[in-house]
């Protein structure tokens, strides 16, 4: 038997489980289309085998992998408040005026047509996700409603995090801050779906520290008329690390930034795909995504923008640069344009570099040490790609930690 | 006063070309040397072989500062010993604020002395000053390392480096080409107020005119890797009188 057929075996025994146990999804999980998995290679699973994640999938924790880390990032208490990701147990006493929280089964989403926004040709992940759903958590921010503190999805607890799906809505004019924050101890297969309404803002900061244990999540956003999304997102690699990312601006005047960074050592593998489709008029977005890769990591990176027929006046820009930081790692990086629309703007570039030896001779006469002065000169290269805020300062600080800086 | 710099015989190949083709030179606390020459004669090369330079390698020969054989010794080692490079066209670190790069080195001077590194505040109020001594805005401080920063300011940039390390040998490669005669005189004065009877300062100038306000000891003519002919500040201004090709034709 293949990887797959074997996969797809043991997924029937685990969806006939979770029937009895987690009964009230059941319709949902019964309507993955396993059969849309596919058998053979995929370009967009190039550097990631989707075969490969058929093995661990279903791969039970090993014992005392449930025991969960601490996060390691932290807002001040007073700006923020944390809600399970299972959309279980919810306070809905502490949640902030204009935003609601509920879980998956309880929510008024019509779940027959949950897949219904998502891109599963190119990410067939979302049936697997869908077959083994438990439970999900589904946010709305009323319309108009500014929610001043910081949501916090800790996706942490070891259980409920494997398999998880979070909805989250922004209806016309209102505003978010999403904190995101990865810290796992056990395989996870996660859906991010966010739909912003017209003239909606949502400051995104993602967080997914290093892992030993295989991660693949899609983050699948859609922007209607001048909805602004802004993510910060990092990205430590693991064993492997896969994070797809498609934004989908259907509105016109829709704005999409993204800063990012993705880092990786010893053995880490990361593969990160930010799919961009301006399909509105008048839309705009800035990706900048600045990579390291050390060791015998591998570091891969696809960006690809599509501009659809119609989508005027579109600016439409992306920079991946990555540094190599000694010969044996390896970096993948590949920036896409489809450009079906005559009146647009686009520029992409992606550049693979070694540190410069100018620099570092520069740093070194100062009497700065070899090693002291290559964290200095990551430090400085990731420094476009930080959001300036105490979260921000966090980051950098935990990165520096992760390039042998002086936080180290 | 023992020397702070000794070269005998020294060759330098970069790049498989021989470069520096036997130099001896001497320099004494409180001395200023200046090196000068046509393009191409090896000027710089001397003053970065002796910074160490990576793809700078000495074939014969030696250097020491005080009574340290310097050949072997990384570029940070020899820093901090007191060896400092200004360079001829100092290097853009995008995203590494001044002031952290000067507060790295400064601390990692203090750590191999064994002393305390100077308390944040201290130091920020301490570089301002010495910034302002220099002209140079303190908004320049926080900005990235020379980033966007013009010819000028680089070159003074290079000199506030140099009075926050306290080094005991500064060579100044260039320093004065691209500068108006404010900013030479700026940067003159920052040299002049490092000159003491315990440091050195080694000039490599292809013109005489800094000479007129960093008065030199001694003269020293380079030409196709070796120095042709020493003397004192008069050797300057008979160059500027009578042009590279004079020594050059009485070397040959």
């Amino acid at each position: 038997m293949t990887a797959r057929e074997l996969f797809l075996e043991e997924l029937a025994t685990r969806v006939q489980t979770l029937a009895v146990q987690a009964p009230a999804l059941a319709l949902l999980r019964n309507s993955a289309e396993l059969d849309e998995l596919p058998a053979g290679k995929l370009e967009s699973f190039k550097y990631t085998p989707i075969e490969s994640l058929y093995d661990t999938a279903l791969a039970d924790p090993e014992p005392g992998a449930m025991d969960v880390p601490d996060a390691p990032l932290r807002i001040a208490d007073a700006d923020h408040f944390v809600v399970p990701v299972s959309g279980i147990d919810i306070d809905t006493s502490a949640l902030p005026a204009g935003l609601s929280a509920l879980g998956l089964a309880e929510s008024t989403l019509d779940l027959k047509e949950l897949n219904a926004g998502l891109d599963v040709v190119r990410y067939p992940l979302v049936h697997v996700n869908t077959a083994l759903i438990r439970d999900g958590l589904v946010v709305r921010v009323a319309a108009g409603h500014r929610v001043t503190p910081t949501l916090q999805l800790n996706l942490t607890s070891a259980e409920t995090a494997t398999c998880s799906r979070v909805v989250i809505i922004l209806e016309p004019g209102s505003e978010l801050r999403l904190f995101e924050q990865h810290h796992q101890s056990v395989v996870a297969n996660r859906v991010l779906e966010i739909r912003l309404g017209a003239d909606s803002t949502l400051h995104h900061t993602r967080w997914q520290g290093r892992s030993d244990c295989s991660a693949w999540q899609l983050t699948s956003v859609v922007l209607e008329d001048n909805a602004c999304y802004r993510l910060d997102a990092f990205s430590l690699g693991g064993a492997p690390h896969r994070n797809d990312f498609h934004v989908r601006l259907t509105g016109n005047g829709a704005d999409f930034e993204l800063k990012g960074v993705q880092l990786t050592r010893d053995a880490d593998k990361l593969d990160q795909q930010v799919v961009v489709e301006h399909v509105g008029q008048h839309g705009r977005s800035r990706q900048r995504i600045h990579g390291i890769a050390s060791g015998k990591s591998r570091l891969s990176f696809n960006g690809r923008i599509h501009i659809h027929p119609g989508a005027q006046h579109t600016d439409a820009r992306l920079t991946n640069r990555n540094l190599q930081i000694d010969g044996s790692a390896q970096i993948n990086t590949k920036p896409e344009l489809e450009i079906y629309a005559d009146d647009v703007q686009c520029a992409h570039g992606a550049t693979v570099g070694q540190i410069d030896a100018e620099q570092l001779f520069y740093l070194r006469s100062r009497g700065i040490s070899d090693a002291a002065a290559r964290a200095l000169l990551m430090q400085g290269f990731l420094a476009d790609c930080l959001p300036d805020n105490s979260l921000g300062q966090q980051i950098g600080r935990l990165l520096d930690a992760e390039l042998g800086g002086p936080g180290a | 006063m023992s020397n702070i710099l000794t070269i005998e015989a020294l060759q330098v190949e970069v790049a498989g070309k021989l470069i520096l083709k036997g130099v001896d030179l001497q320099i004494r606390g409180g001395e200023v040397h200046a090196i000068m020459g046509p393009n191409g004669s090896g000027k710089s090369t001397l003053a970065n072989v002796i910074a160490g330079r990576p793809g700078y390698s000495v074939s014969a020969g030696s250097i020491h500062f005080k009574d340290q054989d310097l050949v072997e010794l990384d570029p940070e080692v020899r820093a901090r010993l007191g060896v400092f490079l200004a360079f001829q066209h100092p290097i853009e670190i995008p995203g590494v604020s001044n002031m952290e790069f000067l507060k790295a080195a400064v601390d990692s001077h203090c750590k191999a002395a064994g002393t305390e590194p100077p308390d944040s505040m201290e130091f920020i109020k301490h570089a301002r000053a010495v910034a302002a001594t220099l002209d140079l805005n303190p908004d320049f401080l926080k900005r990235g390392v020379n980033e966007g920063f013009s010819g000028g300011e680089k070159k003074r940039n290079e000199i506030l480096q140099m009075l926050l390390l306290e080094p005991t040998l500064a060579m100044l490669d260039e320093t004065d080409s691209g500068l108006d005669i404010d900013a030479m005189q700026t940067v003159a004065e920052g040299i002049n107020q490092f000159r003491s009877a315990d440091t050195a300062v080694l000039l490599v100038t292809h013109y005489q005119r800094l000479l007129n306000y960093v008065v030199p000891d001694f003269v020293h003519v380079l030409v196709d890797g070796r120095i042709v002919r020493s003397g004192d500040r008069s050797l300057a201004l008979e160059l500027e009188e009578r042009g590279y090709g004079w020594v050059t034709a009485t070397a040959a």
